[in-house]
């Protein structure tokens, strides 16, 4: 039985061999970046002539690599859609998106699967992203055939070694999904995408269905996970508070357009952008009021009819006969990391 | 003066398969007319089935209450007559649910429902009643009410939608009002219109609320009286500043220390480890005995009650009886 294990253990090595040929690629560590969006748009078109939904218009952020970025903003500002061209569930209408400093949106077929390889993504709803008639062996199973990595042998080995990184006793990779917890799910939702050794994982929304206990474990899996692998994540939330606990980097959304997008600190402490300040100013914080509340009228506009002027300004409080008139204002760099799009900063 | 509503030790079970299953155990509590109270507990906790209970909506093949009362300005909500407690459901206790779009009728226009609630109670009057539908669309701030109450749920946006939903629960001018995770489907932005709308209708109309939400935040913000549910049973019981500056109850404690807040990030978060149990599960001893880092022997063993620590807080824990911290009164 050892003499079997080491084999094993020595098999799960060969898994890993192929992560360090992939990543010679990979250039220096730290500050790099591994994502960079360069004026990315996606319209959606829908009945009618000429009627498009502009989901996404002239998106540019970048990602250093082993950090974690940030997408913020309410429903219907693109986030999801932004996440979905990153890893190629959609062709973008325009822009370029490098990822490790190469170009992705031209890549086809082999390309394209190599890509996928390095960039998982975890969504939502755990249950409704799992199979419920596949176990969870066969689940962490099949990223591993569908790339032929390691002998049968080394992908069962594989199905423990991520159960362990995930937190989930090995005893559970028989049973399927509705035998588990929501957070649970989500645990194995994660192995999933951990299960080629991805550079980066796409995080939609990850806590958003699990109750504030179990939401408190999964954020604290994912930073230990990120410290232990190295991993990049691109964090989309609409929760401010969980975004400002996990994020290094955060960009705000509104109607397709990032409004204002910083470090860490700049959004949440130097936030300029009115939309930005009303939005953390919603936010109802257990200690007590956070400041004076700034509540907006309306609604969000929809992304098929977008208002004339700066996109923001029909339920912006600041709001001047320039934001009404002028073209949406472009993002205007405040210092090395913030930039903000508003006329009136 | 009598308080409003007033709970007395109440129990609800459900039947299944496996037998009787108890989901609310031994609840007590008071509201006072115009009083606005939060109810926050994890999924599972019992929350929304207490609720149901209030209004006399548990599944009348499945759910039922073992024990207890249901004071609602003197009567026993439980013991009355169906009829009865159909008229004074919607005329002095109303609901207002998470998503507006599975209350709604989809295929009835805004308008028509809400003329429907009148009709209802007895109301004839075509125009009588869509004027005041108008009325109560413009109330709780829906621009351009003529023509929303003339289009389908579908064409409105979450945050209308729920606004309409709070339309229908107020028409009739109701004492209580119990909203059952309401903003929770709405984004923040949203949110904090629908917290204000609610505040500002209760104040208003001197109507008291019951504010269900797992967000401990939106509660904080809402609400003077805070009531904590774990795994079926209230384990505290106290005004909403004491809550995070003195949480009682050590999972009241440990439910706060797992909400990242703005200005913690870098610090790890704590989380509850082990999961609550299922409701149907028999304990002896305290029911979060099993994950609190507090427990000792006795907690396993003995099971606490709901005791008044000071005015104002409640606390179901052995320990918190006897730390001395806070005096018990009994």
């Amino acid at each position: 039985m050892r003499s079997g294990e080491s084999e094993e253990e020595r098999g799960a090595g060969r898994v890993e061999s192929g992560r360090v040929e992939r990543d010679e690629v990979r250039v220096g560590s730290g500050k790099t970046l591994l994502l960079e969006v360069k004026d990315l748009t996606k319209h959606f078109p829908l009945p009618g002539r000429d009627r498009l939904l502009r989901a996404v218009n002239g998106v540019s952020f970048a990602v250093p690599q082993g950090l974690t970025f940030g997408l913020v903003g309410e429903s219907g500002c693109g986030k999801s859609t932004l996440a979905r061209l990153i890893v190629r569930l959609y062709k973008e209408t325009a822009g370029s998106i490098l990822f490790g400093g190469r170009e992705i949106t031209a890549l086809r077929r082999r390309g394209l699967r190599e890509f996928r390889r390095q960039a998982q993504m975890v969504f939502q709803d755990p249950y409704a992203s799992l199979n419920p008639r596949m176990t969870v062996r066969a689940t962490l199973i099949d990223p591993l055939r569908v790339y032929r990595v390691g002998t049968a042998r080394e992908q069962e080995k594989r199905v423990e070694e991520l159960l362990d990184l995930v937190g989930l006793d090995r005893r559970y990779a028989p049973r399927y999904p509705h035998e588990f917890s929501g957070g649970q799910r989500q645990r194995i939702g994660i192995a999933r995408a951990l299960a080629l050794n991805p550079r980066l994982i796409v995080l939609d929304e990850p806590v958003s269905a699990l109750d504030v206990s179990v939401q408190a474990q999964i954020l604290n899996l994912l930073a230990d996970l990120q410290q232990k692998l190295g991993l990049t994540y691109l964090f989309i939330s609409h929760d401010l508070s969980v975004v400002e606990y996990m994020c290094d980097h955060v960009a705000v959304m509104y109607l397709g357009r990032i409004a204002e997008k910083g470090a860490r600190a700049d959004i949440f402490q130097q936030r300029r952008h009115p939309y930005t300040q009303a939005l953390l100013s919603a936010v109802p914080a257990p200690g007590g009021a956070a400041g004076r509340q700034i509540i907006l009228g309306g609604d969000p506009p929809s992304p098929a009819d977008p208002p004339a002027g700066c996109y923001f300004n029909p339920r912006c409080p600041q709001a001047d006969t320039v934001c009404r008139w002028d073209p949406p204002p472009p993002l205007k760099a405040l210092s090395d990391t913030h930039a903000v799009a508003c006329h009136l900063v | 003066m009598a308080p409003l509503l007033e709970v007395k030790n109440l129990s609800v079970s459900f039947r299944t398969e496996n037998g009787p299953v108890q989901v609310v155990r031994d609840v007590s509590f008071t509201l006072a007319a115009g009083e606005i109270a939060g109810l926050v507990g994890e999924s599972g906790s019992g929350k929304s089935v207490l609720s149901f209970a209030v209004m006399g909506l548990l599944p009348r093949d499945s759910g039922f209450i073992d024990s207890g009362e249901i004071l609602f300005g003197g009567r026993n909500l439980p013991a009355l007559p169906r009829r009865e407690m159909g008229r004074i459901r919607g005329r002095e206790i109303s609901m207002i649910f998470q998503e507006p779009m599975t209350s709604l009728n989809p295929v009835y226009t805004i308008g028509n429902q809400l003329d429907e609630v009148f009709v209802n109670h007895g109301q004839r009057g075509r125009s009588v009643n869509r004027k005041r539908s108008i009325e109560l669309l413009e109330r709780v701030g829906i621009p351009r009410a003529t023509e929303i109450a003339r289009s389908y749920p579908h064409q409105l946006s979450g945050g209308m939608r729920q606004r309409v939903m709070i339309a229908m629960a107020m028409a009739l001018s109701p004492k209580l009002l119990i909203a059952d995770e309401p903003t929770t489907a709405l984004d923040v932005t949203i949110q904090a219109q629908i917290l204000r709308l609610i505040e500002q209708l209760a104040r208003e109309n001197g109507m008291a609320v019951i504010f269900i939400s797992h967000n401990l935040g939106v509660v904080a913000r809402l609400c003077r009286k805070v009531m904590v549910m774990y795994s079926s049973q209230i384990v505290e019981i106290t005004g909403a500043e004491r809550l995070y500056q003195a949480p009682a109850h050590p999972y009241t404690k440990n439910l706060l220390e797992c909400i990242p807040q703005i200005g913690m990030s870098g610090r790890r978060l704590s989380s509850i480890e082990g999961a609550v149990p299922h409701p149907g599960d028999e304990i002896t001893g305290c029911r979060f005995a099993a994950r609190c880092g507090e427990a000792e022997a006795r907690c396993r063993a003995e099971a606490p009650e709901l005791r008044r620590l000071a005015d104002g807080l409640y606390c179901r824990c052995l320990k918190r009886e006897t730390s001395g911290e806070w005096r018990v009164e009994s």
